[in-house]
């Protein structure tokens, strides 16, 4: 039988997670977690639910960075007049994450923290640069969200660790945009994610980075493919250019969604159309 | 599922047949093996640990190797079950042995792969996925195993000594059980859904 | 035959006026009582514990484990269910008697229960499913039916050689001579995959013995057919089974003929206590689904498209057990000849055993499969002429008075005009422009579905003296609103207010072979009028002096009458029947009168296909049905609109996908069934009815379904020039089409 434990502060929290790596586990808004028990795939022996820890939703701005609590479901961070203002990226793909029942529930640190690859936000922080800030029972640490996840639903936090946010630098300059592929009904999970973030000095590519998400095991970023462009105007040449050689580079994965064949030939079209987007 | 993976080793095919033989050895090289331990002349027992995130799926069950079709050809097969998510995972595992005149060994693997249970209906993506990657990191051992390199101490926490198996009159029996698809008798448990 | 005003004035006041369905409001919100919701005084909890193997001998059933699980209450095995006493006949099955509730002896799918854990609650039962050991010994297994029929191919039925499941063939002029002097010859294979109904309400059933009498509340649209299995399983008068339905949580064929209700009877019976058994989502994609389907046309044309010769090979997989595969596949021929003329045609349909999910009913049944097919077909034959789709179609299209396939001559057909409103409302003839990227084209296709004859419908109306109408009748609601349709047809024959009008849920005191089929508002239409035309006349009897007969002149005031005579109540039944046909007597010469009357659907649409990504988005679509006469105009709309969506799914993304013989996509996660949002805004719909007030109401519970892949498959075609044969027509298949790179 399932214990469920809904601990008032953080250090409670990580020390309950700590005691027992396996068997106990964080549950935020539940929708990953609760169908995977569902399906019989894992028992934990204890839920340990951060509902009841003050200051883990909601979204602040300073004068350098938005920060969103890890609590913060999807619906909240689409619906933010902050994030929509200056992560506008961000936005979009909370607002497409799953079907409306799912983004009411679902958080944005459950959502990295489970890193299933079939998912939209990460895909836009990791283009971003996005930090993951985490507190475990050694105390508190920050990390690129880039290094958050290593491996189908594996992360590299450690035992006990618990992710309490995200933030963003705030940069007036740059423009982000994601692009979001479902190959069957409007409410499946991405076949292929790809965003893409630019930065302009005048009309010339300053910096440039795209990330493919969700046709591969983790969100990975082609800053050796882009940076070709930098120093250009990112025309139709070079966007064909870049899509074309991340098309080749990436090692998908086969699902339901769709084969390894189409992810390649999708990123290459998504890659393309995302960089349409950001250039001048 | 099928998976294939071919590699080479600087080693003649001989050496090859040696580790592949050699149960504990070769088995020190698949990821995840735990508890590696003979049971008779035919047969060895281990658990083969799997981790995907939070999923852990522990494999316990039977190994035996088939050397009749050695030098050429050598068939590893192993079943096991895993109690948490009743799952049975049955592989099997054909080593084709191609030797080359500068006295290497090319290895074409084919894994045929079959997950029943409830981990068989979790995205067949990363199962077939996380079988690829333990294929590929069983090559890599492998292919430094046998071309010489000794393993390093992080490897052999299952050896124990024994002796690899030899008996080839045990093993034409196990050919002709082989030789028919999917039969097994009896050997293993299976939970049930 | 005159009819006073005031009769006319109070019969349109009910037929083809759109009331709402009598539950709408509980049903939105969710205060609909469905089987799901309902318990029994002291019931007990089932859990099933299924093979994971797709053909394996059962060598043992360890239940030890399962019986320490504090609460577990006792564990059934099939082999205690061959030996029981109380269960003397422990096959069943509609077609062939070749299931049994438990797996006996060996397993023949991945998902074969092979034991039941009945148990005080419900997460008891399920830990006690956990620890049943079962073991096995594998065998070969065949999951595609070509391989099923090879000569050494692993047999799932001994009683059955060569795994088959019924064999039809129709053979009608000379298909050979016309073949061969044939100027223009097409041939192309067609196949659509096993796909799941995805009720929202799952299979469920309790079963309860007090003495000798069984009472089953179940999920299932075939109540008549669940009690006379359950009576000869346990060798009892089907009038001691009771088999209540409330209304389903849909239906849409998954909940036809037996599912679980012999094992929930069989435990009740062994326990001498109530049993509930409900099932998972995935355990309901592993207990029925579509046909899977192969079919190969080859027809020959003359220059104008005229066909000359067909022939039709159709491979159905009929899964682990009969269920109604061998008598389908007959439908399946009939059904596969489409809405054409052909001087000459030869059809062979099979079904086979295969070790995955029994195929069973499914919306459109038996339809959807050959009209994907005939219609994609049509479309191939006229691009290979260069002839326009419709046009085509027009030659071709049969007519009243001419030979169907089986030399039955037809009557109250109207494809042409089914044809002619889709075509006028999506604008055929006028194409979009494409904007960048994408390919925009339009596409329709027309369909037959038989109306098999011989069944049989009981309906028994009782007026109250204060009153009150009541209806009984075995039809299962299950959101088609059949039970408010009925009202409507009662309150019209006998002339009353609707709202005295209450139909009552299926309890057993009635017979209905199936509320399938789109049956049920015709024969119910038949079967009412009769029972009201003897409560009339029985009226009459007792007022001395007024002449009433048959002419409905004045409409009786049914409460005076009663309290001026003193009784309580007037009750009339009726039946339809319908006679039965032999054309169905020789499976290898099918021949004769194949349909009490035909359903008749069309659809046109409109695509933009991404052609960077092989996405299909509808612009538009627009349906027909032959309706007759209109009951219910809102309610034929949401039929007709409801099956257009719901054969989206089937077109486009829904599949259950088999690897090693085990279903890799049992959740609603990786098995996609269409969203709201994919609907098109512009969906429409029309019901084509006749002028004459007396003509056949036809149901339209599945006429546009089978109408909608091979029109999107055409508009594809259309847009792209690529075509599709093998549905679902996923992104991933049309890219492949237009990239020319196959799978």
């Amino acid at each position: 039988m399932t214990r469920f434990v809904e601990p008032r502060d953080l250090q409670e929290a990580c020390a309950i997670l700590a005691d027992d790596e396996w068997g106990n586990k964080v549950i935020s808004g539940g929708t990953a977690l609760v169908l995977m028990m569902r399906q019989g795939l894992i028992a934990p022996s204890t839920l340990v639910s951060i509902g009841r820890i003050d200051d883990l939703d909601g979204i602040r701005k300073d004068d350098s960075r938005i920060t969103i609590g890890a609590r913060t479901t999807h619906t909240a961070i689409a619906a933010s007049a902050e994030v929509q203002r200056w992560l506008p990226s961000l936005a979009d793909a909370c607002s497409r994450v799953g079907n409306v029942r799912v983004r009411n529930v679902g958080t944005l640190g459950g959502n990295l923290a489970e890193a299933d690859y079939a998912a939209d936000p990460p895909t836009v922080l990791v283009g971003l640069d996005a930090l993951c800030h985490v507190i475990g029972p050694h105390g508190a640490r920050v990390l690129p969200v880039a290094d958050l996840a290593t491996g189908f639903y594996t992360t590299s936090l450690g035992p006990g660790e618990i992710i309490t946010g995200v933030s963003v630098l705030i940069d007036e300059h740059r423009v982000s945009v994601y692009e979001k592929y479902v190959s069957r009904s409007s409410e499946d999970r991405p076949c292929v994610g790809v965003s893409a973030t630019a930065r302009y000095d005048g009309t010339s590519l300053d910096q440039l980075n795209v990330v493919v998400g969700a046709a591969v095991a983790v969100p990975r970023r082609f800053d050796e493919v882009t940076a070709s462009a930098l120093g250009g105007t990112l025309d139709e040449t070079a966007r064909r250019d870049i899509a074309a050689a991340i098309g080749e580079a990436i090692d998908p994965i086969e699902d339901a969604r769709g084969s390894a064949w189409y992810r390649r030939k999708v990123t290459a079209v998504l890659v393309k159309r995302a960089l349409e987007r950001v250039s001048r | 599922m099928l998976i294939e993976e071919a590699f080479s080793v600087d080693a003649p095919r001989a050496e090859v047949v040696r580790f592949l033989l050699d149960v504990p050895r070769m088995g020190a090289c698949v990821p995840g093996v735990e508890d590696l331990h003979r049971v008779d002349d035919a047969r060895y027992e281990a658990t083969l640990v799997v981790r995907v995130g939070p999923i852990q799926a522990r494999f316990r069950g039977d190994v035996s190797i088939d050397a009749t079709g050695a030098p050429d050809t050598i068939v590893a097969s192993a079943s096991g079950r895993d109690s948490t998510t009743g799952s049975v995972a049955q592989v099997r595992f054909f080593a084709d042995l191609v030797e080359s005149e500068d006295g290497s060994t090319e290895i074409r693997s084919a894994s045929d792969v079959t997950i029943r249970g409830r981990l068989g209906q979790f995205g067949s993506g990363v199962v077939a996925s996380t079988a690829r990657e333990m294929v590929k990191t069983f090559a890599q051992c492998a292919g430094q195993e046998i071309g010489g390199v000794a393993p390093s101490a992080s490897r052999s926490s299952n050896t124990q000594g024994i002796a690899p198996v030899v008996a080839r009159g045990v093993l034409s029996w196990l050919r002709e059980i082989w030789s028919r698809i999917f039969r097994r008798r009896g050997q293993v448990r299976s939970r049930d859904e | 035959m005159t009819t006073s005003a005031d009769t006319l004035v109070r019969r349109a006041r009910v037929l083809g006026v759109s009331l709402p369905m009598p539950d709408a409001a509980d049903r939105v919100v969710g205060t609909l009582e469905y089987t799901v919701d309902h318990s029994v005084e002291g019931m007990v909890h089932a859990r099933l514990v299924r093979s994971p193997y797709p053909h394996a001998r059962i060598i043992d059933v360890d239940v030890s484990g399962a019986l320490a699980e504090d609460g577990v209450l006792r564990v059934v095995t099939g082999a205690d269910i061959e030996t029981a006493v109380e269960i003397p006949n422990p096959f069943f099955g509609l077609t062939r008697r070749d299931q049994a509730p438990l797996a006996i002896g060996k397993v023949r799918y991945v998902g074969d229960p092979v034991a039941l854990v009945v148990a005080e609650t419900p997460q008891t039962a399920r830990a006690g499913a956990e620890s049943v050991l079962v073991d096995y010994d594998e065998l070969a297994y065949v999951v595609d039916p070509k391989d099923a029929l090879v000569p050494d191919a692993p047999v799932l039925h001994d009683e059955w050689p060569g795994n088959e499941c019924g064999e039809w063939r129709l053979d009608r002029g000379d298909v050979d001579g016309a073949m061969s002097n044939a100027t223009h010859l097409f041939e192309a294979t067609y196949t659509s995959p096993m796909a799941n109904a995805v009720p929202f309400e799952p299979h469920v059933a309790i079963a309860v013995w007090v003495d000798d009498f069984l009472e089953v509340w179940t999920a299932t649209q075939w109540p008549s057919a669940v009690r006379g299995e359950l009576a000869h399983m346990f060798d009892i008068d089907p009038g001691k089974v009771q088999v209540r339905v409330f209304p389903l949580g849909g239906g849409y064929g998954a909940k036809s003929q037996l599912k679980i209700e012999p094992v929930v009877a069989a435990a009740a019976r062994m326990m001498g206590r109530p049993v509930r058994l409900e099932l998972d989502r995935d355990e309901v994609f592993l207990t029925t689904g579509k046909h899977p389907a192969r079919m190969n046309i080859r027809t020959a044309v003359d220059a104008e498209g005229r066909f000359i010769a067909r022939e039709i090979d159709l491979l159905y997989n009929g899964g682990a057990y009969a269920v109604v595969t061998p008598k389908a596949v007959a439908q399946g021929l009939l059904r596969s000849i489409g809405p054409y003329r052909f001087p000459n045609i030869r059809i062979r349909s099979r079904g086979v055993y295969t070790n995955t999910i029994p195929s069973g009913s499914f919306r459109g049944a038996m339809t959807n499969q050959a009209a994907f097919a005939y219609e994609s077909h049509a479309d191939e034959i006229a691009a290979g002429l260069g002839i326009d789709p419709y046009e085509l179609r027009e030659r071709n299209l049969l007519e009243d008075g001419d030979l169907f396939a089986s030399g039955q001559v037809m009557h109250d057909i109207h494809f042409r005009e089914l044809l002619q409103d889709v075509a006028k409302v999506i604008g055929w003839g006028k194409e979009r422009a494409s904007p960048a990227g994408k390919a925009i084209g339009k596409g329709l296709a027309v369909i037959i579905k038989t109306t098999p004859p011989g069944t049989r419908s009981e309906v028994r109306v009782e007026v109250h003296a204060d009153g009150q109408v009541l209806v009984h009748t075995n039809s299962v609601d299950m959101g088609q609103g059949v039970l408010g349709t009925l009202a409507q047809l009662t309150a019209h024959h006998l002339g009353v207010d609707i709202e005295k009008v209450r139909v009552r849920d299926p309890d057993s005191s009635t017979f209905d072979s199936m509320t399938a089929g789109s049956r049920t508002t015709f024969v119910a239409d038949h079967a009412i009028g009769e029972a009201c035309e003897s409560i009339r006349r029985q009226a009459a009897e007792i007022v001395a002096g007024r002449s009433y007969g048959s002419d409905p002149g004045t409409t009786p005031d049914y409460e005076e009458i009663m309290r001026e005579a003193s009784i309580t109540a007037l009750i009339g039944e009726g039946v339809y029947q319908s006679t039965p046909s032999d054309a169905l007597s020789n499976p290898l010469d099918v021949k004769g009168e194949v349909a009490d009357h035909w359903h008749q659907g069309a659809v046109a649409v409109e695509v933009a296909v991404d052609v960077e990504t092989g996405k299909v988005e509808i612009l538009r679509c627009h349906g027909a049905a032959w309706a007759g006469r209109v009951v219910n105009p809102i309610r034929a709309r949401q039929q007709s609109e409801g099956s257009i969506i719901f054969g989206m799914g089937p077109a486009l993304f829904e599949e259950v996908i088999f690897v090693d013989g085990q279903v890799s996509n049992p959740n609603l996660s990786d098995y996609m069934i269409p969203s709201i949002v994919d609907v098109p805004i512009n969906l429409t719909s029309s019901s084509l009815e006749s002028p004459d007030p007396d003509a056949d109401i036809h149901g339209v519970g599945e006429m546009t379904i089978p109408a909608v892949a091979p029109a999107i498959a055409n508009a594809i075609a259309r847009a792209t020039g690529a075509r599709v044969r093998d549905l679902p027509m996923t992104a991933e298949r049309v890219l492949r089409a237009i990239l020319g790179e196959p799978e």
